[in-house]
């Protein structure tokens, strides 16, 4: 039953790319995935019509009326089903929000992006008083290099991790395979002698789903027994 | 004191990392061997929540998609660049205005109503003078 979404109200922020690297990690694995697209820019929509040989599944909504009838469809096909939400915030949030076992806040090391998170954990505060309930929420660090920090980066990262707000130890590194398979296509089928790195973006994102896994066991775990 | 440049403010502790990859690559077979476990959910409950969200009115109300134009994914695709002379050239992009299509989409219109078929080989007679 794990349902994912990717929410953060700053455009461009890898929600989409974060997505498609985890729901196809899993699904190299023969994994049942879902992907709903609730974004009218169609970004998984528009890859999946080019990545034809991956087995995940993509679904468009974008009415709200419509999104809870679809969770409960798809969550009845797939065991993962993976939310993608627009670069801005609508009266999607709330409905995907109430249904999600965890939201996942890809977020860059830049000051106009950290500011942006910061309010996507707002709203979801917002959507916690709505629902009475707290919701399992993650920063997802996107677009880093890995063995190099800017002084900035320093300083959101720390700001981060001073106030406890839960993040992926995991990267989402910046790599143009990643950015090769938005164009349509899975991280496997990439060309190794036209893209770099295809093997290390392959290893960061199962990194990445393992870690992702791990989470959100630990809170199925924790409902069940709090149901218990 | 914790710093609030961004505009966090607190939760919780993230979790540690593994790092064997045989680790790593077992525990995603596992998770990918979860059978669906659909979700239940009150209908009653669902509108009333959306209701609740709306009349907060702290988001915008997302315009459904426009009918999804069923383009067939196009694949390898090529340039085709002419120089013709003014007459033609009007009358063609006139056309193409008329049919409200694309240049290309208007090519293939022109193709199939002149009968060519996928190998270029007319299938009733044309005239080239
Ligand atoms: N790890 C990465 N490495 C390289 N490029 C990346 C990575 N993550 C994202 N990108 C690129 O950044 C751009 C934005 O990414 P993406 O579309 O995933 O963001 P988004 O948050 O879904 O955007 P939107 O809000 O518009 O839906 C894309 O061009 C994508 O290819
Ligand atoms: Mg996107």
């Amino acid at each position: 039953m794990p349902i994912i979404a990717a929410f953060n109200s700053k455009g461009g922020s890898a929600k989409s790319t974060a997505l498609i690297a985890l729901a196809d990690a899993l699904a190299r694995r023969e994994a049942t995935v879902s992907v709903i697209d609730t974004d009218p820019q169609r970004t998984i929509a528009h890859w999946r019509e080019k990545a034809v040989s991956s087995p995940i599944r993509v679904v468009e909504e974008t009415n709200s009326a419509n999104i809870h009838r679809l969770i409960r469809e798809e969550s009845s096909r797939s065991a993962w089903v993976f939310i993608d939400m627009a670069g801005f915030t609508s009266d999607m949030r709330t409905p995907i929000i109430s249904r999600a076992d965890l939201v996942i806040i890809p977020m860059q090391p830049s000051p106009e992006d950290a500011r942006l998170a910061a309010a996507a954990f707002a709203y979801i505060a917002t959507d916690e008083e709505t629902l009475g309930r707290p919701i399992e929420r993650r920063v997802l660090w996107a677009r880093t290099t890995p063995n190099f920090v800017t002084r900035v980066e320093r300083k959101i990262r720390d700001e981060v991790e001073e106030n406890n707000i839960p993040a992926f130890t995991t990267h989402l590194h910046e790599r143009s395979a990643y950015k090769a398979m938005m164009v349509g296509t899975t991280l496997a089928e990439l060309d190794p002698a036209e893209y770099n790195g295809i093997d290390k973006a392959i290893i960061n994102s199962d990194l990445l789903a393992a870690e992702l896994i791990e989470n959100v066991m630990e809170i199925q775990n924790r409902k069940k027994e709090n149901a218990a | 004191m914790t710093s609030n440049t961004f505009g966090f403010g607190g939760v919780k502790k993230p979790a540690s990392k593994p790092a064997d990859m045989d680790d790593i690559n077992k525990r995603i077979e596992e998770a990918a061997k979860l059978a669906p476990q659909p979700v239940e959910g009150d209908p009653e409950e669902d509108r009333s929540l959306r209701r609740a969200a709306e009349s907060r009115g702290d988001t915008i109300r997302q315009s459904p998609l426009e009918v999804a134009k069923k383009v067939q994914p196009k694949g390898p695709t090529k340039q085709l660049s002419t120089r013709m002379s003014i007459q033609p050239y009007n009358r063609f992009v006139l056309l193409s205005q008329h049919l409200r299509c694309p240049y290309d989409r208007a090519i293939e219109v022109l193709m199939d109503a002149a009968g060519v078929d996928e190998d270029g080989i007319p299938t009733k007679p044309l005239r080239v003078d």
